[in-house]
């Protein structure tokens, strides 16, 4: 018998924690859940497993790989196209020989497999239907059935929920014969639930029905994927998979973590720590919690009823609840409570900085504003000179205005507290230095980019520019309309400078990676910062610069300036970076830099 | 001097000896870096245990370095970060770029 699972990667229902990720790959109990279907089929002794790939197909493979770490042997196959699961079994059908167990894996199930493959080979059928009672949920399946013969008689798609009611559910888990793939050669079935169920009914063939005990959840939102979370570890499901060792009844801690001493006593379980995680002094934890692996949380934090994914650290005295904190997070707000943290989030706490911090920034934005505002009244002249010379050079408006992201914030989403964070845009004014029709003419300069790789785009000598154009990039006068931004306080005169939407949405969406080197994590935290004119690189950004120069010089800048000041602290020199000198130096280095630039033209 | 090269079994361990380790000499540091690589082996092992600050110019030589390193089927190993910067290295996620150690021998015998 061999076990075959459909990853789509295009259920958004968990979105934005699967957006970079199939949904079968959301970590439940710190494994993603096509490791628990894996693990199910092999406990039903199963060890030949297909894995069929559509969208992110990478993530799943650079995680099972061939399967040796399960004691599996795992094969892929890669969909470019979309179809119903039945279609695309059937393009598999030549590795299909054998009887198999079939899901799509876009649920979390929880089901006695051994007695699915028990049940189906007994019933000698071509389908077996795996069910279980639920209380019915809109678009899933419910059906009927001869309890004494166990043939389905019935099938129904659900129209609406319904609360405190049973039925038979439909779990998306199929026994198949291979024959069956051959049976029925009708282009119109697409999907085993909708078409070809029905079909079989209509010649009247037999298909199989098998009732099991276990649990489903259709995980139709991150509200519901945190109770699941929190319900498999209270209630003991899959303990047999769990690895770590554990230090109390209901404490169980992975390898290689670093622990203050009676952690235990002060702790309240069930409580999941993954590998390689530290846990300060004074630290709290009160179950149901799930802590992923390379987890920093720092001395007096308290975290309860939560979930927080890998490599996340979590600051001094921050009370975490109800939460869920994706990978890669910074995490030094002091309350949380009901939130879900995205991935590559540095969130600190500005309401509690000292004076002199909030002074340094109430003093950054006047300077910010004041320099704005002289500097637009001696521009104004110089301003129409430009707009007149514009005009007079080619057909079109004096202004650019180009979209940019803003930087992202608390959101709150609905009465439960339920808040993400994303990102606004905000209109940029530029002079135009292309010609009107300029984006339409985008691929003329695609193999120009100074940017071998990545989401940058940086194009030289690009035919789209006017004389004037050139004349005022040159200059970088037709940069200088953002001081109304700045004036706005969109921008700050020192910070990150914005990407434009669409090369922000391919550095969010594909990251930064080539060969043998990922740096999206390190990439995506330039979106932390707050936005500005001058930063590092734009001070030090030289010709021969790489998308990862450019990644860490903007990371390296937003990290720092968006550090809250009790992180600043832990940073010894690199405070200098967001001081009032480093404000200063930086406005400097980057007004020199490009008289500098320009001269050498 | 800035830096300095040794061969250790096999290793190059590049020494910085300044307390920053800024723009001022990261592209001399990158060209050089990427000529041993080329000359003598992928193996590298970079130590910062005498740095205090290290700016994003010269994060952008030892990823280079990096890069170099693995296309060529070796590594770049960093040793001896201080409190600082070993926090800008969370805060900037470069901890799970770079396999960081705090002994030099421990990342040599690691190869």
């Amino acid at each position: 018998m061999k076990a075959v699972f459909f990853v789509k990667g295009v259920d958004h229902s968990l979105n934005p924690l699967t957006r970079l990720i199939p949904k079968a790959m959301a970590p439940l109990l710190n494994r993603p859940m096509l490791e628990y279907y894996i693990l199910q089929a092999k406990k039903a002794g199963i060890e030949d497993i297909k894995i069929i790939l559509h969208n992110f197909p990478e993530q799943v493979e650079r995680y099972f790989k061939d399967g040796k770490r399960l004691g599996v042997k795992i094969s892929y196959s890669l969909e470019k196209e979309l179809y119903g699961d039945f279609r695309c079994l059937r393009k598999i059908r030549s590795s299909l020989d054998a009887p198999f167990i079939f899901s799509d894996a876009d649920f979390f199930t929880f089901l006695n497999w051994e007695k699915a493959v028990a049940e189906h080979k007994a019933s000698q059928k071509m389908l077996s239907l795996v069910c279980a009672e639920f209380n019915p949920i809109k678009n899933h399946f419910e059906i009927q059935y001869d309890p004494e013969s166990k043939k389905l008689l019935k099938i129904n798609r659900i129209k609406k929920s319904r609360e405190n009611e049973q039925t038979l559910l439909l779990t998306g888990l199929y026994l198949l014969e291979p024959d069956l793939l051959d049976f029925l050669d009708d282009k119109n079935i697409n999907s085993i639930a909708q078409d070809l169920v029905s079909a079989l009914l209509r010649k009247n063939v037999d298909i199989n029905v098998i009732k099991t005990d276990g649990f489903f959840e259709p995980l139709s939102s991150l509200h519901y994927y945190w109770k699941l979370n929190l319900k498999l570890l209270e209630q003991g499901i899959f303990k047999e998979w769990i690895e770590g060792r554990p230090v109390k009844d209901d404490i169980i801690i992975g390898r290689g973590c670093r622990i203050k001493a009676n952690f235990e006593e002060d702790a309240v379980g069930p409580i999941l720590i993954g590998d390689r995680c530290e846990i300060g002094k004074e630290v709290t934890v009160r179950g149901p919690a799930i802590i992923g692996n390379n987890v920093k949380i720092d001395r007096g934090a308290t975290i309860t009823q939560s979930i927080i994914l890998d490599n996340t650290y979590i600051g001094k005295m921050v009370e975490l609840r109800d939460s869920i904190v994706a990978k890669n997070c910074y995490i030094s707000l002091k309350n949380l409570f009901g939130t879900f943290v995205e991935e590559n989030f540095i969130i600190s706490d500005y309401l509690k900085e000292p004076l002199k911090v909030k002074a340094n920034r109430l003093l950054i934005g006047l300077i910010d504003k004041t320099i704005a505002l002289i500097g637009l009244i001696l521009l104004l002249p110089l301003f129409l000179i430009i707009a007149i010379l514009i005009k007079l050079d080619s057909r079109g408006s004096v202004f650019y205005v180009s979209e940019r992201l803003k930087r992202p914030k608390f959101e709150s989403k609905d009465k439960n507290h339920y808040q993400y964070i994303k990102e606004e845009s905000v209109k940029y004014y530029v002079f135009r230095t292309m010609y009107e029709n300029a984006d339409n003419r985008l691929n003329e300069s695609e193999n120009k980019n100074v940017y071998k790789s990545g989401p940058y785009r940086k194009i030289e000598n690009d035919p789209r520019v006017t004389r004037v154009g050139r004349f005022l990039r040159r200059t970088s006068l037709d940069e200088l309309p953002l001081l109304i931004n700045v004036l706005k306080g969109d921008l700050s005169l020192v910070g990150i400078w914005a990407l434009p939407k669409q090369e922000a949405e391919i550095l969010q969406a594909e990251g930064l990676r080539s060969d043998n080197l990922d740096m999206s994590e390190v990439a995506r935290i330039r979106f932390q910062g707050r936005l500005g004119l001058a930063g590092f690189w734009q001070a030090r950004g030289r010709s021969d610069l790489t998308a990862e120069d450019r990644a860490l010089h903007d990371s390296f800048q937003s990290a720092l300036i968006s550090l809250s000041a009790l992180e600043q602290e832990r940073l010894g020199e690199y405070r200098e970076v967001v001081s009032l000198r480093g404000y200063l130096r930086l406005l400097w280095e980057t007004f020199i830099a490009v008289i500098k630039r320009k001269g050498a033209q | 001097m800035e830096f300095s090269f040794d061969l250790k079994n096999g290793v190059l361990v590049a020494k910085i000896h300044k307390k920053r380790a800024t723009v001022e000499f990261s592209g001399q540091l990158k060209e050089e870096l990427l000529k041993k690589i080329d000359e003598q082996t992928s193996n590298v092992v970079v130590d910062l245990s005498e740095c205090e600050f290290v700016d994003s110019s010269f994060l952008g030589a030892l990823v280079a370095g990096l890069k170099k390193a693995t296309m060529r089927n070796g590594d770049l190993k960093i040793v001896g970060l201080q409190p600082p910067v070993r926090a800008m290295f969370e805060l900037t996620r470069l901890y799970r770029i770079f396999d960081i150690f705090d002994k030099q021998e421990d990342a040599i015998n690691s190869f």
